[in-house]
């Protein structure tokens, strides 16, 4: 593993392409339409549609600053709803269903057990939370994702003190393997991604 | 119409509040262009590409010399570079491709295709040169898969100083190549499958992947389910080629939407037109605006090709 490297943060345009490289593997039904997308009163860093069409506020925390994306995070839902229909209108081709309701992916290094807590309170995949870690690689800035699943329960530890259910490091490592299946919640049912309708296949449109 | 929210970011965007000392307006203008096109984010040097002289090739001779500005290299990314598998009388696949860079140039995106020029009277493309909505055909004078991707690279980075709003080579591979033994690593990270979705087809794309995977372990497959009638043919017969390439290769496929049976496909092929301007509204149309758009997302989050 020597042309892996640790090494200092890397600036927030890097980080972002990073990710959204990732994400593809992570979620191959997102499919990513804007970056550094305004909302209220900070840029939401990606703005994707997910499998059935809802619209997904992807926010890019650093270590420390969970609390305050997942505020963020709560506060896009409540923007992105209403908007939702004029983006539909300006923006047909984009697969966007008007009925689904917007849901939230927090990214953050290391979350707070009150975050982690916060999020519990939530209906499910309204706001999801996922680890990240960055490296370098041939000298290309890569990242790699630890999922958690909210449990409702307090965090049992194993015996290396970590929470039982938060994966180690690298555990997304390999996309392809069977642990990413078992640690994504929920596994997608499909990983098909089209913007199109069979009504768009129709020739008397 | 707009396809891209990015296209109609400013309808959305109001007064932006930066942290700093320049002007908001100047700065809500420099948070839009990001917004706009993440290319146009100051690069580090950490992420910029290794700077390297580029050298003039024959093919970049072919279409006109290569511009030699080693010094403008180190500002932008190169474009990403998509290979696509096409044999040398595979009308339909080249048509597509030609016709998927034409709509990845409306998208406002820098769309080449390369493609060898190892048939001269090949009836796979229309006269090179630059094309409809200014994208491009480049026919160059390879051999192999090492010539082929050294010119494709070349060009990915000379043209990438142009583009904006990044862009895609698509590059023709002749699947004999493939199978020549271990692939130029570095290049080869990104190939499209256009997969008709019957059986025999998908098992033969499956075979393609595994020939792919073999060769070189790191590539990224993206698969195209073309002449389908329906979305949920296209979902059904994506499902199982991914589903048996996940099962026995480990390999996770990336869909890339679908492109339809529609008889404005063969004539515009037969005149060598591109569908999207011949017939706007066509399903064949949306369908390759679609892949197209799925294709340019994918390529603005890749630094290297």
């Amino acid at each position: 593993m020597a042309e892996l490297e640790w090494q200092g943060e890397p600036d927030q345009p890097s980080l972002r392409r990073a990710i959204r490289h990732r994400l593809r593997h992570f979620d191959p039904t997102l499919r990513v339409i804007a970056e550094g997308f305004l909302a209220e009163t900070s840029q939401i860093d990606l703005l994707a549609v997910g499998a059935e069409g809802e619209i997904v506020s992807i926010r890019i925390a650093a270590s420390g600053d969970d609390a305050a994306a997942l505020t963020r995070s709560l506060a896009d839902l409540s923007w992105l709803r209403p908007r939702t229909g004029d983006f539909l209108k300006l923006a047909p081709g984009l697969g966007l269903e008007p009925s689904a309701e917007p849901r939230a992916l927090l990214l953050c290094p290391d979350f707070g057990n009150e975050t982690r807590a916060a999020v519990e309170n939530l209906p499910r995949r309204t706001i999801e939370l996922l680890g990240y870690r960055y490296l370098r690689q041939h000298g290309q800035l890569s990242v790699i994702f630890e999922t958690w699943k909210p449990t409702g329960l307090p965090p049992a530890t194993s015996r290396t003190g970590r929470p039982a259910h938060e994966p180690g490091l690298g555990s997304h490592a390999q996309p392809n393997g069977d642990e990413t299946a078992r640690l994504t919640d929920p596994p997608s049912s499909s990983s098909f991604r089209t913007g199109l309708t069979d009504a768009d296949l129709r020739l008397e449109h | 119409m707009p396809r891209d929210l990015a296209d109609v970011l400013h309808h959305f965007l109001p007064e932006l509040e930066v942290d700093g000392q320049s002007s908001p307006a100047t700065e809500d203008a420099r948070a839009t262009a990001a917004a706009l096109d993440p290319d146009e984010a100051p690069a580090t040097p950490s992420e910029v590409a290794p700077s390297r002289r580029v050298e003039a090739t024959p093919s970049e001779a072919a279409i006109g010399g290569a511009r030699d500005r080693s010094d403008a290299c180190t500002t932008r990314f190169p474009l990403p570079i998509l290979g696509l598998p096409i044999g040398e009388h595979d009308v339909v696949r080249a048509a597509l491709t030609w016709n998927l860079a034409i709509e990845t140039a409306r998208l406002g995106a820098s769309a080449i295709v390369v493609a060898p020029d190892s048939s001269p009277n090949s009836p796979l493309w229309p006269e090179p040169g630059i094309g409809p909505l200014g994208s491009e055909l480049v026919l160059v004078p390879a051999r192999n898969l090492d010539d082929l991707y050294r010119a494709a690279t070349d060009l990915a980075r000379n043209r990438s100083r142009a583009s904006k709003h990044g862009g895609i080579v698509f590059v023709r591979i002749p699947p004999p190549w493939l199978a020549d033994g271990p692939m130029p690593t570095n290049p080869i990270r990104w190939l499209l499958l256009l997969a008709p979705s019957n059986r025999r087809d998908l098992d033969e794309a499956y075979e393609l992947a595994k020939t792919l995977h073999s060769a070189n372990p790191g590539v990224e497959v993206g698969v195209t389910i073309h002449g389908v009638e329906a979305v949920a043919e296209a979902r059904s017969a994506f499902e199982y080629l991914s589903r048996i390439s996940q099962e026995q290769l480990g390999i996770v496929l990336i869909s890339y939407g679908l492109l339809v049976d529609d008889l404005h496909v063969y004539r515009a092929i037969a005149a060598q037109r591109p569908i999207g301007l011949a017939h706007p509204q066509a399903p064949a149309t949306r369908a390759l605006m679609d892949v197209a758009r799925l294709l340019h997302e994918d390529a603005r989050s890749r630094t290297l090709g």
